[in-house]
């Protein structure tokens, strides 16, 4: 063979690889151009899928790290639909174990090629016997489930997550991006075999859990105390705010109706609401504090100026105002604690609408106070130039104007502290691994002077020692405070109902320096339903108990009688006790279905049932003593069980003792205590 | 050498580049993965660019020595002899990714079947010159020159298909089938040949499970998307997802675990979803560049020997190329083979700038 014919062979070499590089040209013009946005939404739909799960919340503390809201690792259950072979099938076993129709299931399956939930954060029974069926296509991924384990406690001021743990409400909502870890962080990847990998366990970041300025067992109280008045008086909704006047700090905020945040989706969206922050009323009668202040600070009267009350009617604008009684010639003072609406309202117009305005805006009224809860309202309040000539005289005693239950605590908390508006705030620090932030509280703002402070603490004294407010007095401590009852305003129809009335008190105690402030309001109580008859005794129950247990020392003797009976029942110390509590009981399972399991269940890690299992002996009972709330939390979810926790501390007793044996998704009792010499033998006995 | 010589500019600067794009890539695929297995996101990039100095100083030491000193029995089967040992001896050492393909060398690992190529390269360039000299037998002389020329190939592609490496071997096949053919061989024996390799063929591919399932995986890689059809789909969504100017250089998405491989075989995958259709195309006008010299320097080349060379070492990067482009295109199925110059791999680059440096001395040689 020449060289010609070998150059000709060359070329032939030459042109089939240029042939082939041009078909490799054309394929990646296809694929690149032709079908970019095909491959473009299913690199989109693979990697968003990614994004969805993995996402660890941090704990949210009381302000003494009593834990309300953790996460524990539990299993949601998916399908790889493409590599399951006969899904009908699948879809019956799995709707079996699931309690659902496998109609449902089989619908999911046939919705994608590759992956659909089956079903999010299982119970451990379910998901060990979906487990045990060893389906192809059927995986399991470790997910964090939300679980409050004080139930219904502070359940407002917490919020609430869906099952993709984004936060819904409270706290949770507010401080979601900081609950949350950092996105980005939490894929879960998946290799070329298949494994699902979740990177999450490696981003150091989990979050920053979030301590609250809310006291456990003030908020026991107050929810507590709540609920009997409602209980007591019928009314359809109540609220009740603890503060602490001085620095803003909320120390508790309750609201009927409630809600459980375990299984917040199966709840009322109306017990949903936190009244403190967003329900709109006229305050009536309370408001009189503001007229009043706004008065003696501007210097134009002061607590023994005689004020006419004109016998129980007044003139403004041609409309006559009637008083709840015919009152003569009153103090101011006695204006206060009469709650006389003519007297009010004299001293209101002799104020003037702009400088009453003013005060109002001063006070904080009209305007959000900037809590760290979501949906506050803003309150209504007109523009002094829309006042109309009966403006101020109805806003003297608290009508047309509408406020919101933290805004009238946060008012009366400027005569408590001496003058001051300070941000009310739930929030007090956020710590992320050792390092702990406060979040900067904006400076306290004066509103009136210190001594026109003194004289309103004094002349609101008045109140409770004889005026409307004499239930609020209490044993051992002086108490101020203003009693409000106000027909409901139909925001709708722009009339008050006829019989809907809203009864409060705000008040604090003790007179000197002052410990708490505390709200109560309810709302369409039947039967008593003014403020000094149904409000002011919850604040008594509420504030004697709480005082005692934040050890403030009594500034009055206390009487004889109720000395006695502490004696010899208990004392308000063990009323505040946390203990005593009917504990939430806690529902590991969250979701509705019932906790008893249907059959029993292998051991976690045990290969196959073995023979006593399949009895239907169950499992022995863990030693739990010595351990935390959360450690105990998720031995019991690991195996299985419902704990129902009670108190706080280190697990000192439980029921039933350990090693008996149970049945999977039993309820076991712990009780926590941080009694010292029980916690340490408690803590001999998990060494051991 | 008697004149001064210009060096091949072209088809120098198009394998300067291609080391550039592929250090470029090896660092953006491997740096996710490199980080999490190593702890150090520049583990492959530091040791890719080690074995580039290394490669690109042998080419330049090569492209200066006359490849006419190569064209000697003693040279060529000194070289046949190496590999045959060391494809031997890579059975006696330890497993990795349950193959045979690596010696270990202290920090660096060898992969003879890389150097089975050059071998089987020169072995032929010399061979099928003396057939060509010695007058008496033509190339189309079974006794004395077919079984001469295939013996050591099938010797040394058999080891390599028991490695087990099909892909490898497969590339030594076609470079050799490719020399014959060239060299004159008659086409009726290359036809022949395919026939009797096909028995062959369906025992490695369709008697092997895991190849087996690729060819399905190729043929229908949507019916089991998560399973067998992964790699290739991966790689389609991330070569499709590039676009015309792709997501950005480091940015790949797909490159996080989904794409396997991703810095070696599948790296012009993560190259074009970064750096799109103009990068992709880029990529394949360097090849194309490459191949251009390198038939030319085969069509100029004044001797046999010199002719075959430079046919054999361009047909291996090329085809080698165009395999690996196949593969993630999804016009062929999966196969475990290297981009040339681009895919991380110390051997596979050294063997490919080592060669280029012949390469490069043959196309000077030839104007």
């Amino acid at each position: 063979m020449d060289v010609r014919s070998s150059r000709t062979r060359l070329l032939i070499v030459a042109a089939l690889t240029t042939v082939w590089t041009g078909a490799a040209l054309g394929r990646l013009a296809y694929l690149q151009l032709f079908r970019y946005s095909e491959y473009y939404s299913r690199a989109q739909h693979q990697q968003q899928v990614i994004v969805e799960v993995g996402a660890r919340r941090a704990e949210i503390f009381d302000r003494n790290l009593n834990p309300l809201a953790m996460s524990v690792p539990v299993d949601s259950c998916f399908a790889v639909p493409s590599e399951i072979a006969d899904p009908d099938m699948v879809a019956r076993l799995l709707g079996k174990v699931l309690e659902v129709p496998p109609e449902e299931i089989a619908t999911r399956l046939a919705a994608s090629h590759s992956f659909a939930w089956i079903a999010r954060k299982l119970p451990p029974d379910k998901a060990e016997r979906i487990a045990a069926m060893n389906l192809r296509g059927i995986y399991f991924q470790r997910e964090g489930a939300r679980f409050y384990p004080k139930r219904e406690l502070a359940a407002h001021v917490l919020g609430y997550v869906d099952i993709d743990d984004r936060g819904l409400g409270g706290v949770e909502y507010s401080l979601d991006s900081h609950i949350r870890s950092k996105p980005g962080k939490m894929l879960i990847l998946a290799d070329a075999h298949r494994r699902w990998y979740d990177s999450s366990d490696k981003a150091p970041d989990t979050g920053a859990s979030v301590i609250l300025t809310i006291d456990e067992k003030i908020q026991y109280i107050a929810e507590k105390e709540l609920a009997q008045a409602i209980q007591d008086t019928q009314a359809k909704s109540g609220t009740v705010v603890v503060e602490n006047p001085n620095t803003g700090a909320l120390l508790a905020v309750a609201n009927w109706p409630t809600f459980n945040p375990n299984a917040a989706k199966d709840s009322n969206p109306e017990s949903r609401i936190n009244r403190a922050v967003s329900a709109l009323y006229e305050p009536g009668s309370v408001f009189k504090i503001v007229t009043l202040s706004a008065a003696i600070d501007q210097g134009i009267t002061n607590a023994d100026e005689l004020i006419d009350c004109q016998n129980g009617a007044i003139y403004i604008a041609g409309h006559r105002i009637r008083d709840h009684k015919a009152y003569g010639m009153l103090t101011v003072a006695q204006v206060l604690s009469n709650s006389s609406d003519v007297g009010a309202i004299k001293i209101g117009l002799r104020l003037g609408a702009p400088k009453f305005y003013d005060y109002i805006r001063a006070f904080g009224f009209g305007q959000p106070t900037g809590v760290d809860l979501p949906g506050e309202s803003r309150g209504m309040l007109r523009r002094v130039e829309n006042w109309t000539p009966v403006s101020v005289g109805s806003i003297s005693m608290g009508q047309e104007i509408g406020v919101t239950p933290l805004q009238l605590i946060t008012a009366m908390s400027v005569m408590a502290n001496g003058g001051l508006f300070v941000r009310p705030h739930v929030v007090r620090a956020l710590r992320r691994g050792a390092q702990t932030v406060e979040p900067p509280q904006p400076q306290p703002r004066r509103v009136i002077r210190q001594t026109t402070a003194a004289t309103m603490r004094s002349m609101l004294e008045g109140v409770v020692l004889n005026g409307t407010g004499k239930h609020a007095q209490l044993d051992g401590y002086t108490s101020a405070g203003k009693t409000g009852t106000a027909q409901k305003f139909d925001i709708a129809t722009g009339h008050y109902f006829a019989h809907q009335l809203i009864a409060s008190f705000v008040g604090f105690a003790p007179i000197n320096n002052p410990a708490v402030t505390i709200l109560v309001t309810l709302d369409s109580a039947i039967g008593a339903h003014e403020g000094g008859q149904i409000a002011a005794p919850a604040f008594k129950r509420i504030a004697q108990q709480i005082l005692a247990y934040m050890d403030v020392p009594h500034d009055i003797p206390v009487p004889a009688n109720t000395l006695r009976a502490s004696r010899q029942h208990h004392n308000y110390q063990d009323l505040a006790d946390v203990t005593d509590f009917d504990p939430a009981q806690v529902d590991m399972n969250m979701a509705v279905e019932d906790p008893a399991p249907v059959a029993p269940q292998p051991a976690p890690g045990a290969a196959a049932p073995t023979v006593e299992l399949a009895e239907g002996e169950g499992i022995p009972v863990p030693q739990l003593q010595g351990w935390t709330v959360r450690e105990v939390t998720e031995k019991c979810m690991k195996l299985g069980l419902s704990p129902v926790l009670v108190g706080t501390g280190i697990a000192v007793e439980q029921s039933p003792a350990p090693s008996a044996m149970i049945r999977r998704g039993s309820r076991i009792t712990v009780r926590f205590a941080r009694d010292a010499s029980l916690v340490t033998a408690a803590a001999r006995r998990r060494v051991r | 050498m008697p004149r001064h010589l210009q060096t091949d500019r072209w088809l120098f600067g198009s394998t300067v580049a291609l080391c550039l794009v592929g250090a470029v890539m090896v660092f953006s695929a491997s740096a996710v993965t490199a980080r999490d297995q190593f702890g150090n996101g520049y583990y492959f990039l530091l040791r890719q660019l080690l074995w580039l100095v290394l490669g690109l100083g042998g080419m330049m030491a090569v492209m200066n020595v006359d490849y006419r000193k190569l064209r000697r029995p003693e040279v060529v089967f000194t070289g046949l002899f190496a590999v045959l040992v060391m494809l031997v001896g890579v059975f006696f050492l330890d497993k990795s990714h349950a193959t045979h393909r690596w010696i270990r060398l202290g920090p660096a690992s060898l992969q003879p079947s890389e150097l089975a190529k050059l071998a089987v390269i020169f072995y032929l360039a010399w061979f099928l010159e003396t057939r060509r000299h010695s007058g008496s037998f033509g190339v189309n002389d079974w006794k004395h020159t077919i079984v001469p020329a295939l013996g050591p190939v099938l010797v040394l592609g058999g080891l390599v298909v028991i490695e087990p490496d099909l892909g490898t071997a497969v590339e030594i096949f076609i470079i050799a089938v490719a020399m014959l053919y060239v060299a004159g061989l008659h086409g009726k024996y290359i036809v022949g040949a395919g026939l009797a390799a096909l028995p062959i063929v369906y025992l490695l591919i369709v008697r092997v499970s895991y190849r087996y399932e690729r060819v399905v995986a190729f043929l229908n890689p949507t019916a089991d998307p998560q399973g067998r059809g992964f790699q290739l789909l991966q790689s389609l969504i991330a070569v499709g997802s590039g676009g015309f100017t792709g997501v950005g250089l480091m940015e790949s998405k797909q490159k996080l675990f989904y794409l396997p491989e991703a810095h070696t075989d599948f790296i012009f995958a993560v190259l074009c979803e970064e750096m799109g259709f103009i990068g992709g195309a880029l990529v394949l006008a360097l090849f194309a560049l490459y191949g251009w010299r390198g038939m030319r320097a085969a069509f100029k080349a004044t001797d046999d020997f010199g002719r075959s060379a430079a046919l054999g070492i361009t047909v291996m990067v090329l085809s080698q190329g165009l395999i690996n482009l196949g593969v993630v295109l999804g016009m062929m199925p999966t196969k475990g083979i290297p981009l040339p110059f681009i895919s991380y791999g110390g051997s596979s680059l050294l063997v490919m700038l080592l060669a280029t440096g012949v390469l490069l001395n043959i196309s000077q040689q030839a104007d």
